[in-house]
């Protein structure tokens, strides 16, 4: 269960973050234009460059290949009808989880999926994980390591796989946002 | 074969409320072997209940304060359970899966401060829900009748950190066009007035009755689109099909509308 990462070698992501930091990949310019396009387009980019040393871009991939080598023992436990030691791989994603949610500044996309997981696992309330919430789980840590600046769009159509799983997502106490809708 | 047709009731509680409430609506339409709705349903969700979430991410984006979204829900809420301060440390406590060790806060900073870590779980669900509700409002059922024109079925967009939801009342170039399908059945409405005049008198009943009075005495004057929002419970007795089951939360009012056009009623519960 190979998962590709954009943090780790490979991506264009990651290529263009190592070697030149904060700058995103050439443009091709005609000769002729060299000295003014060129100056223009250093400087528009200067005003979106991505905070790459950041706390949470260094320790994110990290956590996330911690987090994917645990459900993915907790899937192979599981296919070998060790549901204990899969319950258990699955109870050490918790902390992993919240760590991870303190990288949330990475956007919106990676924050819902992560918020996503972590109340999933807890609204379990300890009862021992089952085959398809494990392995939706791993699905879902693998889709975010290998594209972890998601769109927020993207990262729902995950959270919604984890629900099609059978997990709760509702945070507790969540009810006071919803409690106008009963009244 | 046992046919439901939903209610907006319905819709809302399996696309926006807690799972628990999510999972025993789902769980009363898989009773039933084929599912449709009204696209009416899809427009009182969006004017509705998708509305007041869109409004609460909104609160929570632009006053930067759980304690200030709370009180302003408070603000537009009938009843209030408890203060906005018990409130969140009701939340602050139900939240504690999230929060980190202080060294991690120390190490992580403002991010992972408890207060942040609560306010973003909740904003980031609300984004879910909104996105996620939208995403899948069509396809809880097998099909969606009944579609409406003058409706623009437009879903909530984010714009500079903000969610918009535009248009969310129909624009009729002439005349609403599910006020002229109502117009087709001038016994059926009069038998549905019937029905509404005699259930509590609370401000939308009395739209309703009026709104119904209009199309059966002036069937030549255009439905405006005020009139097809006052109408709500009764555009739902009126479109069900006659083999199927109107799956409602509200069945106090929805029943004996139905039951005066010889349909059923069911709720969840």
């Amino acid at each position: 269960m190979a998962t590709a990462s954009a943090f780790g070698g490979g991506s264009s992501l990651s290529q263009t973050a190592s070697n030149q930091p904060g700058k995103t990949k050439a443009e091709v310019v005609a000769i002729d234009s060299i000295g003014t396009h060129q100056r223009s387009t250093e400087a528009l980019s200067d005003l979106y460059i991505p905070d790459y040393s950041r706390l949470e871009v260094g320790r994110a991939p990290e956590l996330l290949r911690s987090s994917i080598e645990l459900s993915e023992r907790a899937v192979e436990c599981m296919a070998d009808g060790d549901t204990i030691s899969a319950d258990d791989y699955t109870q050490r994603l918790q902390p992993v989880l919240r760590e991870l949610f303190c990288c949330r500044a990475l956007g919106d996309g990676f924050g819902i999926v992560v918020n996503s997981l972590i109340w999933g696992l807890h609204n379990r309330h300890g009862a021992v994980v089952e085959a398809r919430h494990i392995k939706a789980i791993h699905s879902v840590l693998s889709a975010v390591c290998s594209e972890p600046f998601l769109s927020s769009d993207s990262a729902v159509d995950l959270a919604l796989q984890l629900e099609d799983a059978g997990l709760d997502l509702t945070p507790t106490g969540f009810d006071l946002f919803t409690e106008p809708l009963n009244g | 074969m046992a046919k439901a047709f939903i209610e907006t009731t319905i819709l809302a509680n399996i696309l926006l409320k807690p799972g628990d409430i999510a999972c025993r609506n789902k769980a009363a339409l898989a009773k039933y072997e084929t599912s449709s709705m009204p696209t009416y349903a899809i427009k009182e969700l969006k004017a509705g209940a998708l509305a007041y979430y869109v409004w609460t991410y909104n609160k929570l984006v632009v006053t930067d304060s759980l304690a200030n979204t709370l009180l302003a829900i408070r603000s537009v809420m009938s009843f209030q359970p408890y203060r906005a301060s018990t409130a969140i440390e009701a939340l602050a406590s139900a939240m504690q899966p999230l929060i980190v060790s202080s060294e991690l806060q120390t190490q992580y900073g403002k991010i992972a401060d408890p207060q942040q870590v609560i306010f973003d779980s909740c904003r980031l669900m609300l984004k879910k829900l909104i996105i996620g509700a939208w995403k899948r409002r069509r396809l809880i059922c097998d099909s969606v009748l009944f579609p409406i024109g003058c409706f623009r079925e437009s879903g909530p967009k984010e714009v500079d950190g903000l969610f918009e939801l535009e248009e969310r009342r129909c624009k009729p170039q002439t005349e609403c066009e599910l006020g002229l399908l109502l117009k087709k059945d001038p016994k059926a409405l009069v038998r549905l007035k019937g029905v509404v005049d005699t259930q509590p008198q609370k401000r939308e009943n009395s739209r309703r009755s009026k709104a119904l009075r209009e199309l059966i005495r002036n069937p030549k004057r255009p439905c405006t689109e005020t009139m097809c929002r006052d109408l709500g419970d009764v555009i739902f007795a009126f479109l069900a099909p006659i083999d199927a089951t109107v799956l409602t939360t509200n069945l106090r009012d929805i029943q004996p509308l139905v039951a005066a056009l010889g349909k059923k009623a069911s709720s969840p519960d």
